[in-house]
């Protein structure tokens, strides 16, 4: 995260010089990460319950308090949601890719850490044999490619937070209407 | 080309707040308007008490045997649902799934009672055609679902009695594997 300075890349992605393929490259980061955040929240969205199910298999909440896990299960997919238009547009230049980023990085832990327990609980030999509803809005999915789409998520995220989100934003459409 | 201050840490913040609580309120408020949301004081979880020194019960196998309910085959189930349509015959089945699901295909003679929304589908004429009925017949997906016995655990005792009610645990999935015909509404 940058401090109070100036920063280049910041500079460089707002300037009104010429494209270069910094801008490219962020703006397709940002549409492969906001329309596939959408996607995967949309689905859970419309199925607040299934949403529910799958998140209560990581009882990572204390079970006293049922209105915790409830109240994750309602609000997670509007954060995926919320947090997908907002890369879409290029606001919340850094706010949004930040809370992504700390979602997306707790999530790949647990379906890391729940792929482990369930190895362990079915007796199979190699961890990438373990395949299950991790919540993620996509059904059975096998975990080592999970956590590879995950790992390159977490570090786009982490790509949009250090560089901002480049020349073509709302903002800038705005501007340039101005 | 002219410096562009960077964002500071506070700023940073300051947008992941503000972030965090529209994601919080859009939530909360399509929560509360969707005819899906769910009740978020409610515990929907399947709970047996754990005997002492024992784990708790993980499967669904070992938390009907932990909870004492009774379990049908597929046969009882498909003798029993060729005479439920008859409401004179005091036979009942239950489907917990939801209702997107229950649409696209359930055993025949089935009422759709998706625990999640028991509030809204138990009418006062439901619960006493539960209570009148001599065997109650709960299903879900099969497998692992938790619903057909997340819904036994609602109505029993307050609705029904337990010696009424019968989990048939192969489910949609085992009905429909066995050539069964589904109707559709």
């Amino acid at each position: 995260m940058a401090g109070a300075g100036t920063s280049a890349r910041e500079g460089l992605s707002d300037a009104a010089g010429p494209w270069s393929w910094v801008d490219f490259g962020l703006l397709a980061v940002r549409l492969y990460l906001g329309l596939h955040l959408i996607w995967y929240a949309l689905v859970k969205i419309g199925e607040p319950a299934d949403f529910l199910k799958a998140l209560r298999e990581y009882d990572i909440l204390p079970r006293t308090a049922p209105w915790l896990m409830n109240g994750l299960a309602v609000v997670l997919p509007w954060i995926e949601l919320l947090g997908g238009a907002a890369l879409l547009l290029g606001v919340l230049r850094r706010g949004v890719p930040l809370v992504l980023l700390l979602m997306l990085a707790t999530f790949t832990a647990a379906v890391a850490w729940r792929a482990r327990e369930l190895q362990q609980i079915e007796g199979l030999a190699g961890y990438c044999e373990v395949a299950f509803d991790c919540g993620c809005g996509a059904g059975v999915v096998a975990v080592c490619g999970k956590l590879l789409e995950n790992g390159l998520l977490v570090a786009l995220c982490a790509l949009l937070l250090a560089t901002g989100p480049g020349r073509w934003t709302a903002g800038w459409l705005l501007r340039k209407r101005a | 080309m002219l410096p562009v201050p960077g964002p500071t840490m506070s700023s940073t913040l300051t947008e992941a707040g503000l972030f965090c609580a529209a994601a919080l309120a859009a939530g909360l408020a399509w929560n509360w308007l969707s005819p899906e949301g769910i009740r978020l004081e409610e515990d929907y979880r399947v709970a047996a008490p754990a005997a002492a020194g024992q784990p708790p019960a993980q499967t669904v196998a070992e938390l009907i045997r932990e909870l004492g309910y009774q379990t049908m085959s597929f046969e009882e189930v498909k003798d029993y649902a060729a005479v439920a349509q008859d409401p004179h015959n005091g036979i009942l089945l239950l489907d917990a799934r939801k209702a997107e699901s229950f649409r696209q295909g359930h055993i025949p003679g089935a009422v759709m009672l998706d625990p999640y929304h028991l509030d809204d589908l138990l009418s006062e004429e439901m619960r006493q055609t539960i209570a009148e009925a001599v065997v109650v017949i709960i299903y879900c997906t099969g497998g692992d679902c938790e619903d057909s016995l997340l819904l036994a655990q609602r109505l029993v005792p307050a609705v029904v009695g337990v010696e009424s009610v019968f989990l048939y645990v192969g489910g949609i999935n085992e009905w429909r594997e066995q050539g069964q015909a589904l109707e559709k509404d």
